[in-house]
């Protein structure tokens, strides 16, 4: 499966696309930003995305992924250091299907992308 | 007067972004006032925070512990104070910011958190936003010494 991780850290992205790799999923794309992610989503089958991020940020790339037909029904996962119970319920009314706070383990990382996969 | 009230999230953000990011376990020292704009360490990441409270986060590193705790969360050894040792203090003064914001939302404190700078060099400044006193809290990990500095005037939602 291609996973898209988009997060204006490069830090971030790697510990992802790392933890990524060791799970076994290895076709990981990297994205800077919303605009850098909505031009990369050709064939991504789950997207992981950051809130604050420069250009567009992941709140309004989530909106625009749920407004395509043809992303309708991605799994997108929200990994973010915003973790005040608005935030996560304004995501999960942007369209997020799981979200996972910063600073997160693999674990979490492992047991999130297994269950938005398994539903 | 400083009320503390204000600081603990920070430092509890703090020790979980360094323990569960890099397996360390920082131990918090006695906080003081500082009364300069100087950092202590040679890389700092700063995150603005506006809204109805407003003011600023940094976490300052000596150069030694920034490559550490950069190897310790990559996996990657890091030379000197590169581009990807200045994103992962970001990150780590981002994690601090959002930690400490979970906490001080619930109490009623509504603010944004803005993305980091990063500001390197021996004897750097650090300019914080707000009028408010600047509270820094020194951490021990790893025989060395990083700080957390926040400066924090409080809004409530009314």
């Amino acid at each position: 499966m291609k996973i898209l991780t988009v997060d204006d850290s490069s830090t971030m992205r790697r510990i992802i696309k790392n933890t990524l790799n060791r799970l076994g999923y290895t076709d990981v794309v990297e994205a800077e930003h919303g605009v850098d992610g909505l031009a990369k989503m050709a064939g991504v089958g789950l997207v992981l995305t950051d809130w604050n991020m420069p250009e567009m940020d992941g709140l309004t790339f989530v909106k625009a992924l749920r407004s395509n037909p043809q992303y309708k029904e991605i799994p997108i996962i929200m990994v973010t250091t915003e973790a005040a119970k608005k935030e996560i319920l304004e995501a999960i009314k942007a369209g997020v299907t799981d979200y996972i706070v910063k600073p997160f383990t693999p674990d979490t990382l492992k047991e999130k992308i297994e269950r938005v996969l398994a539903a | 007067m400083y009320n503390v009230e204000y600081i603990n999230p920070f430092i509890a953000a703090t020790v979980q972004a360094l323990e569960v990011m890099a397996g360390m376990k920082p131990e918090r020292g006695k906080p003081f006032v500082k009364t300069d704009h100087v950092a202590a360490g040679d890389i700092s990441g700063v995150i603005g925070l506006a809204g109805e409270a407003v003011g600023s986060v940094a976490v300052t590193f000596p150069e030694s512990l920034a490559l550490k705790v950069y190897e310790a969360m990559v996996g990657e050894e890091a030379r000197g104070l590169n581009d990807d040792v200045r994103d992962a203090v970001g990150e780590i003064a981002n994690m601090i910011a959002g930690g400490a914001k979970a906490v001080l939302t619930k109490e009623g404190y509504q603010f944004r958190i803005a993305i980091p700078t990063i500001v390197v060099g021996k004897n750097h400044t650090i300019e914080h936003k707000g009028q408010g006193p600047c509270l820094v809290v020194p951490f021990e990990v790893d025989g060395e010494t990083f700080w957390v500095e926040v400066s924090f005037l409080p809004g409530r939602e009314s």
